[in-house]
């Protein structure tokens, strides 16, 4: 009886679990296949933060890359400039948007060009986020 | 009706017709630039000596007898540049469907030959079409082009070793003449280029 009421009671908190939105999601993820012969890439998504606080992204990692930085193309007085960003804030309830021509994740690649990519949003050491995803043909 | 009425009505109706077309072509004004800026007189690029993707010399005298649409930027960059490289492409698909004697070619200048080398810029501009080149040299070589063009770009250190390139976002166009004749000032759009590019090349 005690034990049919704690596998219940373990039920219910997972629904609730499941039921309940992750603090942050993404959608409109979409990875351009790198020119061939540069390991650079970049990756486009919006971010949007579900929670009531603030979320900072500080790190986006991935296990099929090399390197993942956050980067901000700007254009001033006709003039492209590319900076990294140490940290992306996420008001509460709000979306940031990587596209391009502005913030974009920047990629760099390994001589073995994976199929798919796991993308990994850190805020310090916690993960936020993890996301699969493909290669765009 | 005899046929001298019909005669009378036939020459009417000529000279409306023919009226009206005149009026469309010599009384319409010109079709105007959106965004492109022509230079009031075209300028004679500087004196250079770079590389194009095969190896072999490009110079000032190489811009001659094309239209070439040039843009400044590098392979290591992974957002503005290919996405100007395909606003680039794409246009030149749209200028298909008009009747130009031939279409622009597009000319990439690295702006980091550290790390350009001509084979690899030649890999990456072929994945933008056929009709585009990649030239790039020793860098004092670039900047006399540059230079001459107002086209500004610097090193940015990134991190550690790691570095970027800022650099002016304008499009180049030189004429048949290898004269400076036009830009185009970013952000840039296909369609643009599409609608500028008929008038400029219509005008020399």
């Amino acid at each position: 009886m005690m034990r049919r009421l704690l596998v219940s009671l373990v039920l219910l908190v997972l629904a609730a679990c499941a039921s309940e939105q992750a603090a942050m999601t993404a959608e409109n993820v979409h990875i351009p296949q790198p020119v061939p012969g540069v390991s650079m890439g970049a990756a486009y998504l919006t971010l949007t933060n579900n929670s009531d606080q603030e979320i900072s992204i500080t790190r986006v990692s991935s296990p099929n890359l090399t390197s993942v930085e956050m980067h901000e193309s700007t254009l001033q007085a006709g003039v492209s400039r590319m900076a990294k960003l140490q940290k992306v804030a996420i008001a509460p309830r709000q979306s940031v948007v990587f596209e391009p021509g502005a913030k974009h994740l920047m990629l760099r690649y390994p001589a073995q060009m994976p199929n798919q990519i796991t993308l990994q949003f850190f805020a310090d050491d916690a993960l936020l986020l993890s996301i699969d995803t493909i290669l765009e043909d | 009706m005899d046929s001298r009425k019909y005669f009378i009505v036939i020459v009417a109706l000529l000279a409306i017709v023919t009226g009206t077309w005149m009026s469309v072509r010599v009384f319409s004004p010109p079709p105007q630039l959106q965004t492109a800026t022509r230079l009031p007189a075209p300028t004679e690029l500087a004196e250079f000596s770079l590389l194009d993707q095969g190896g072999e010399p490009f110079t000032r005298a190489s811009f001659k007898g094309r239209w070439s649409l040039v843009f400044f930027g590098f392979t290591q960059c992974p957002d503005v540049c290919p996405l100007t490289l395909q606003v680039l492409a794409k246009a030149r698909q749209l200028l298909v469907s008009e009747e130009l004697d031939e279409l622009p070619r597009i000319v990439l200048v690295s702006v980091d030959p550290e790390r350009d080398t001509p084979e690899i810029i030649g890999q990456y501009v072929t994945h933008f079409g056929d009709d585009t080149l990649g030239i790039t040299g020793e860098l004092s070589e670039v900047r006399k082009l540059t230079d001459g063009l107002g086209v500004y770009f610097e090193k940015s250190a990134v991190d550690g070793d790691n570095y970027s390139v800022d650099h002016s976002a304008v499009v180049i166009v030189t004429n048949p003449d290898g004269q400076f004749h036009a830009l185009f000032g970013a952000p840039h759009v296909a369609e643009n280029f599409a609608h500028d590019l008929p008038i400029l090349m219509s005008t020399e």
